[in-house]
């Protein structure tokens, strides 16, 4: 059990546990979080989570979460790490089930009041045209070749079949395709089931949002960004599906057998994990990478069905063009090579980052040419219901959090006390009551991604913000929200 | 004895089973898995049962070997999740061939869905435990959603 007295205060929104806090721990650990929230995080096992992270061979500097932390496997979700590149370790645990599961940014050249009127018939065309929900497939089946082209090209193997345009690939990390991806180390399981699921929404906490720009806090970089007071915005938070789920099963079962060899003991099984420089751990990356490619592609199919939903509800107000254009794609799940300062020296890491998000800084070369001067656009999405911001990444996580925020509002309640506090009928009507339109599959799966059950939004934006890790340049609400289960 | 039951977890899908036997506590956490993530089978034909192709009672066959028996149990748990999340049915029926502490082979039966209220990302390894209780056998097991 933690309490307050475990920490170090290193300013009102970073907390350190010392090394000298268990004997195996290799680095400090570091929270992101205010006082307030500090309370709540003791209340399940994130903290210990962090400092099993912090065992990891070969990590830097120290592990990190952000203020959406809560207990996940092996690594807490808001969890972030730094392996040598060289001598350290790779964990599937430290990247997640759902590999790239992330959120993107479309802006259109309407404002609310342009489309106040079309807003049910736009909502309803996307739950038609957009299949989401467990045990209901998409609309295209991958044959092996398709497949392979698919893992190793991302959304540049959608943009090339013409599934949107060359500028949606500079908006998106990594262009939307990972190097490295090798289908071969992808198994057979992991192809199955991804097989239908191109195009597919998922369920869960994964959704289609339909918003307004409620508030804009950095009027330049808002420009730059293509953001102006109430305009539409259309935000899709979705992953790899079973393909990239299998993945990390798979690869969990590996690395766990191969543990004694390597004589790494580790304080929970969920952390297994493989040497960079082993042939699993270098398998484990390729078919990352390339689960990590099927998210892209996944979230770029989605991106053309949406704009053709809106062309066929719009047809009338667009002339000829789909009116939908990219601000940027961002990756809360995934584990990837970057080049970070560290003691004053430029040091390659395998950089993890689980349920946290990349806020590169200005003049970084990852960065789209068009954003380099203000930085990274970062995407946070809310619960339902609630706002979702957009960030710009600053110098300062460069230098603190190797250029990472969080990722959301992180859940705080299990799905049964959610059913208990709230029924599903009665969410919906209060969220009608809102103004906003709700579709979805089930009243159950509604209820239980009801808001109380996470943290809130604001608080945790305002933390990073304050933090300096993230800076906010915009608030969205929803008008519209479309999920599955 | 009671076959399951459902958890409190704060993030995710905690299950409990019981068995007087091995078998059955495997069998049971099995469906547990299923009525956790809410299948909703298809019992009857319908356009969609046809349209898709679907046909129940299909026999799946599972081999697999483990470390030890807690991760029998959960490399047997993924494996019928990820039989089901490929073919578009749930498992609620088994037949061992062979269970012993760190091998298993088994037959399991299907049965078509419209769809799983709940998605199940993973079984874990995280916590997994079986026990010997009073009357049998217990198992716990945590899955990612």
């Amino acid at each position: 059990m933690f309490v307050k007295e475990n920490f170090k205060k290193i300013n009102n929104q970073l907390w350190e546990i010392p090394q000298s806090f268990r004997s195996d721990m290799r680095v400090p650990a570091r929270v992101y979080a205010s006082e307030k929230m500090l309370e709540h995080i003791f209340e399940d096992r994130s903290l210990e989570q962090l400092v099993n992270v912090t065992t990891l061979p070969g990590i830097l500097k120290y592990g990190l979460a952000m203020p959406d932390i809560h207990e996940g496997y092996g690594f807490p979700i808001g969890g972030v790490a730094a392996m040598d590149a060289k001598h350290g370790v790779i964990s599937p645990g430290g990247v997640g089930y759902d590999i790239n599961c992330g959120v993107r940014l479309l802006v259109s050249s309407f404002s609310h009041s342009e489309l106040s009127e079309q807003l049910v018939d736009l909502a309803n065309q996307i739950a038609r045209d957009v299949p989401s929900g467990v045990g209901r497939g998409g609309r295209i089946v991958l044959d092996e070749k398709e497949m392979v082209e698919v893992l190793e090209g991302g959304a540049r193997r959608l943009v090339a079949q013409g599934y949107g345009v060359k500028d949606d690939l500079e908006k998106m990390e990594e262009d939307g395709c990972l190097l490295g991806a090798d289908a071969a180390e992808v198994s057979q399981h992991a192809k199955d089931r991804g097989r239908d699921q191109l195009g597919t929404l998922g369920s869960g906490n994964h959704f289609l949002e339909i918003q307004r720009v409620e508030k804009i806090f950095l009027p330049e970089v808002a420009k730059i960004f293509g953001l102006h007071e109430n305009q539409i915005t259309v935000m899709i938070h979705t992953g790899s599906r079973g393909l990239g789920h299998q993945v990390c099963t798979d690869f969990v079962k590996i690395m766990d057998a191969r543990l004694p060899e390597w004589g790494i003991k580790l304080p929970d099984r969920e952390l297994a994990c493989s040497p960079l420089d082993s042939p699993e751990g270098q398998r484990y990356f390729k078919a990352m990478a390339a689960a990590a490619n099927f998210a892209w592609a996944n979230r770029q199919m989605i991106t053309d069905l949406v704009r053709k939903a809106w062309e066929k509800v719009l047809s009338h107000k667009i002339n000829g063009k789909y009116n939908l254009d990219l601000v940027y794609d961002v990756a809360h799940n995934i584990a990837k090579f970057e080049e970070h300062e560290i003691d004053g020296r430029k040091t390659k890491v395998c950089l993890h980052r689980k349920g946290a998000t990349r806020a590169f800084g200005p003049g970084r070369i990852e960065v789209p040419e068009v954003y380099r001067a203000v930085g990274q656009p970062v995407l946070i999405p809310g619960s339902m219901g609630t706002a979702s911001y957009v960030l710009v990444g600053t110098e300062k996580a460069m230098a603190e959090s190797f250029g990472s925020t969080c990722h959301g509002a992180g859940r705080r309640m299990s799905r049964a006390e959610a059913r208990r506090q709230i029924g599903g009928q009665q969410l919906k009507k209060e969220l009608e009551a809102q103004g906003i339109v709700i579709r979805c599959g089930s009243f159950t799966g509604l209820t239980e991604e009801a808001s109380l059950a996470y943290k809130d939004i604001d608080e945790v934006v305002e933390v990073v913000d304050r933090a300096g890790l993230a800076k906010k340049v915009a608030r969205l609400v929803p008008l519209a929200v479309i999920k599955g289960e | 004895m009671k076959k399951y039951e459902i958890l409190d977890h704060p993030t995710d899908l905690k299950i409990r089973s019981f068995g007087k036997t091995k078998e059955e506590l495997f069998s049971n956490m099995l469906g547990a898995m299923f009525h956790g993530a809410r299948a909703e089978i298809l019992t009857t034909p319908s356009p969609s049962f046809k349209r898709r192709g679907l046909r129940g009672g299909l026999v799946r066959e599972i081999k697999i070997k483990s470390a030890d028996e807690q991760s029998l149990l959960v490399d047997f748990l993924n494996e019928a999740l990820t039989l089901s999340d490929i073919n578009n049915e749930a498992y609620f029926e088994v037949k061992f061939k062979k269970l012993t502490g760190m091998e298993l082979a088994a037959e399991i039966f299907s049965q078509p869905i419209e769809k799983m209220g709940l998605e199940i990302k993973a079984v874990t390894y995280h916590g997994v435990e079986i026990k010997k209780v009073s009357g049998g056998w217990e198992a716990t097991v945590l899955f990612d959603i």
